[in-house]
């Protein structure tokens, strides 16, 4: 059904002929939004390499960026008022900064009609779906105060000398500047995402799979969604673990697939549209199992440690897992 | 715990008969926890198992069973509420393709009211069915306020 105010169209995966339909919505919005990224980074590009064919590289010489900041030459030897370097930092910044924005969008797979599904099926268990992305307005505030500094130094308000202190700031300058790039676009990679905020500091992130190519051994039709808690705690805790694991075993959630290198639990569910709300419930109570027997369990140590137990041995109380440490609260699953 | 139902009767020698059962003191307990741990692990399975399901034909079934009761009344608006669904037209087809499987019957009282059962009497397997069903599983409509409860504590 297409919503003639909005044009997005509302999905339907309760049949096989609607599960087609939307799965082809879903891919032909995906290109689309993945073709306007690429023409959005082609502009990106040309409007740079025509900046640095014709304003840049004619008047280059050695007051421009970034001879200037690295040279021992004190301030920038220009005749009369120039923002050759202000210019050409804001234009280098915002080219690097939206090329990997508009490359992440493109890996994003969400698209307006399935953000609204699911924007819908949380809003009908109580929750919201929320789309973070940070990074463009922390860009924004590091770039600006870049651009600001650069302009107090290219319009003389600011004077570098050879003393200790304008090294110094030299440097700072040339700090700030590279941190002012590099951070938003680690936060793009790291921060940008879509959540199901739950309460105060639990949230559900959610990723998108489905294959968009043509492959014999692979259901085109299948949208899968992952759900991944937040932190839970370290791996190395080991009664932490054990919770862990009884709760996702008790939930038959998925484990073992988050990344290796994280050194911390995570709950992860696999849902597709159709069972979304369901799946999403069961994360959420996990996570609600988790709150209970974990904090309890830390509630418990921190009385029996506080209490001086000499000599108690609670290896040798009555259980019958090895891995199980101290497990004072039977576990509700 | 037994997780599996051969352990089950290994454990307590069920089908060896030239043991008696002796079910006293600890071991009637770990009996009724074991059992109770089958069931639990069985309602569990039929709730993956609906959610596996491209139609919603078995979590009806399982809404049925839930709100089945001598002083309840189930249609189709209490079914929609007992799964969380926005739209009623989303279990239409399903409750359609149950009747006419004969696993519910529907009474038409009048032109707007009706009342949903599950159908004992052809299919006396839905018995156990119904008892695990309502002493174990958990309907999403129950998990949304469980969920919205642990959401809105401090």
């Amino acid at each position: 059904m297409r919503n003639s105010l909005k044009t997005i169209i509302e999905l339907n995966f309760e049949d096989e002929q609607g599960l087609k339909e939307s799965a082809q919505i879903i891919k032909s919005e995906y290109y689309k939004k993945a073709l306007k990224s690429s023409l959005y980074i082609a502009i990106v590009l040309i409007v740079g390499f025509i900046y640095l064919v014709f304003g840049y590289l004619p008047h280059m010489d050695n007051t421009s960026f970034p001879y200037f900041l690295v040279t021992e030459s004190s301030t920038p030897v220009s005749n009369g008022f120039s923002l050759d370097l202000t210019l050409g930092w804001s234009f280098f910044s915002t080219s690097i900064f939206l090329i990997i924005h508009f490359i992440r969008l493109i890996k994003v797979k969400f698209t307006p009609s399935l953000i609204r599904f699911i924007e819908k099926e949380t809003k009908y268990a109580g929750f919201e779906f929320k789309r973070i992305f940070d990074s463009v307005g922390l860009f924004v505030i590091l770039n600006a105060m870049s651009i600001s500094l650069l302009f107090y130094l290219e319009s003389n308000l600011i004077r570098f000398d050879n003393s200790p202190w304008s090294n110094v700031f030299k440097n700072f300058l040339l700090f700030y500047l590279l941190i002012s790039l590099t951070l938003p676009i680690v936060w793009v990679f790291r921060n940008d995402k879509f959540v199901i905020k739950v309460k105060n500091n639990v949230f559900i992130q959610c990723d998108l799979h489905y294959n968009s190519k043509k492959n014999k051994n692979y259901d085109t039709n299948l949208i899968g969604i992952i759900l991944t808690s937040n932190r839970l705690c370290s791996k190395f805790d080991r009664s932490g673990k054990f919770i862990y694991s009884k709760i996702s075993e008790g939930r038959w959630l998925v484990r073992n697939a988050s990344s290796a290198i994280s050194p911390y639990l995570h709950f992860e569910e696999y849902s597709v549209p159709f069972n979304f709300q369901k799946q999403f419930l069961n994360i959420i109570l996990a996570l609600n199992e988790w709150e209970n027997n974990y904090a309890s369990n830390l509630d418990s140590l921190n009385y029996y440690f506080t209490r001086n137990l000499y000599g108690y041995n609670y290896r040798t109380k009555k259980h019958d897992d090895k891995n199980e440490l101290i497990y004072f609260k039977f576990l509700n699953i | 715990m037994s997780r599996s139902y051969k352990d089950f009767l290994d454990k307590y020698k069920i089908d060896d008969f030239k043991t008696n059962l002796k079910l006293s003191g600890s071991t009637k307990i770990d009996f009724y926890n074991d059992i109770d741990k089958l069931l639990k692990t069985m309602s569990t399975i039929f709730d993956k198992l609906a959610m596996i399901a491209p139609m919603r034909g078995a979590q009806v079934l399982m809404a049925v069973a839930k709100l089945t009761g001598p002083d309840n009344v189930v249609n189709k608006t209490d079914i929609k509420r007992c799964l969380n669904i926005d739209r009623l037209e989303k279990i239409l087809s399903a409750i359609d393709y149950l009747e006419d499987a004969k696993y519910i019957t529907i009474e038409k009282k009048t032109e707007k009211f009706h009342i949903i059962k599950l159908n004992e009497e052809d299919n006396p397997d839905l018995i156990i069915f119904r008892e695990i069903i309502q002493k174990y599983w958990k309907s999403p409509q129950e998990e949304v306020e469980q969920a919205n409860k642990w959401r809105d504590e401090k």
